[in-house]
């Protein structure tokens, strides 16, 4: 299966996919992403609500994934190019997320405690289906706000 | 319109991005929940036939907007502009324009663009310019860059003959603008030449009263010829960009086969922030074997 997932749970997902959903419990404010049933500090009773994050992170784990280490689905990817980068990154909020990197302008390599901010990206293509998710970047154009996912949030 | 976006325009950064990802990160900049519509423009989406804009709408937190897609030439920006500028005058419903292409789609000449995406929001109220018209000239013109599926764009090249038909288009859309308006060439702070005659284009201009700095400054930093359904709509954000309080701009945006549109804006407050030219500064160009791997792949 890899990282291909199937059409129902892709579609049930959207929240968080596309909009970066997690949940916050109304008791204890704990933010969970992906959104948990539970509040992780087993707050009774659960009073969880949805909130779109911010995209706003910072780098707590960084590693290089080679082409012949990338999974199927990411040959397209890697293609011509020597891989990708892949972090646990810590959101603003406090969770924590598997995401790639995508790469910077200026080729420099990332490093933990670098700023990220969270931009949706083409993931891969399952038999031709394109499957779209958040990927982070490390710099934004000049003159811009700090995540556009976070400018939508606030709105 | 409140706000604009510009995310890139230049070659892809990544083989991560296609036309709708673009689009989105424009649209993230200035999107809002009470948009009512929202219209797609693209000559470059990743499917040939499907409905496309679902993705933004999600993506965006949009409940259930109108939507239209706009895909069959250079001129679907501005005929999203057109489609939906009568809606949010009926309604005065806030409306989403976004225009996003994904670069180059095949080594034919023809077919050679740049990559970027324009989000604007059409509204009644809150806005940094005025529409005040929009008009439109079109007739069959055979030959002139069509794509059936599966080959790539092909045109007669017959050069005198496209040359003609945009310069009649262009006459009878200058005429029907100073119908409305009064406005002649000249009274234009910015011209914004969409579309790839852009000679042609400039030496009827020049012969109707116009100069190049009217619409020089744009294109020479864009390359809007390259930037098909973009280029008009980024040609209008870069006019903004530089514009003072009561400038007019117009913004012509021509389709091979053949049609073009010509819409006239005044500016009002809040103009002006380089919003383009920093959007500019962030991109990078692909090299030569990133182009033909991505070439080969789509």
């Amino acid at each position: 299966m890899g990282a291909n997932v199937s059409v129902p749970m892709y579609r049930r997902l959207i929240p968080q996919r596309l909009r970066l959903e997690g949940a916050t419990c109304a008791n204890c404010g704990e933010v969970s992403f992906p959104p948990t049933p539970r509040c992780r500090n087993r707050c009774v009773p659960a009073a969880l609500e949805p909130i779109t994050l911010s995209g706003a992170a910072t780098i707590h784990a960084v590693t290089f994934v080679s082409p012949a280490a990338a999974p199927p689905e990411f040959a397209y990817q890697v293609e011509g190019s020597a891989g990708y980068h892949v972090a646990i990154v810590e959101l603003d909020e406090g969770p924590l997320m598997t995401t790639q990197l995508v790469p910077s302008l200026d080729g420099s390599e990332p490093r933990i405690g670098d700023r990220v901010f969270a931009e949706t990206r083409l993931l891969y293509k399952d038999d031709g289906i394109r499957r779209y998710g958040f990927k982070f970047a490390r710099e934004l154009a000049p003159g811009s706000a700090p995540s556009p996912v976070a400018e939508q949030a606030e709105k | 319109m409140p706000a604009t976006g510009v995310w890139q325009t230049s070659f892809l950064n990544d083989r991560d991005e296609d036309a709708l990802t673009l689009g989105l990160a424009a649209a993230r900049r200035i999107a809002s929940a009470e948009s009512k519509s929202l219209a797609l423009a693209s000559q470059s989406l990743p499917y040939t036939r499907r409905v496309q804009a679902g993705l933004l709408v999600d993506a965006l937190g949009l409940a259930h907007p109108f939507v239209s897609e706009h895909t069959t030439s250079a001129r679907a920006g501005t005929e999203a502009i057109g489609v939906h500028a009568w809606r949010v005058a009926a309604t005065g419903e806030p409306a989403l324009v976004v225009a996003g292409e994904a670069g180059p789609r095949s080594l034919a000449q023809l077919d050679f663009a740049s990559a970027g995406a324009v989000a604007l929001q059409l509204a009644t109220t809150g806005t940094i310019a005025q529409l005040e018209t929009i008009v439109s000239a079109s007739t069959e013109a055979p030959g002139l860059e069509y794509q059936t599926d599966g080959d790539d764009v092909t045109d007669i090249q017959v050069a005198p003959y496209g040359q003609a038909i945009y310069r009649d288009l262009l006459a009878e859309a200058l005429r029907q603008v100073t119908d409305r308006t009064g406005l002649a060439v000249a009274d234009f702070a910015r011209i914004v030449i969409g579309g790839r005659e852009l000679k042609t284009a400039e030496r009827f201009l020049t012969s109707q009263g116009g100069n190049k700095f009217q619409w020089r400054a744009a294109d020479a930093r864009l390359g809007l010829a390259n930037l098909a359904s973009v280029g008009p709509l980024a040609g209008l954000v870069a006019a903004l960009d530089s514009a003072s309080e009561g400038d007019r701009i117009l913004v012509t945006a021509y389709g091979p086969g053949s049609a073009l549109d010509a819409i006239v804006f005044r500016a009002g407050e809040g103009v002006g922030g380089d919003r383009v030219m920093h959007a500019l500064s962030a991109t990078r160009e692909l090299q030569s074997n990133e182009l033909f791997t991505y070439l080969e792949n789509h």
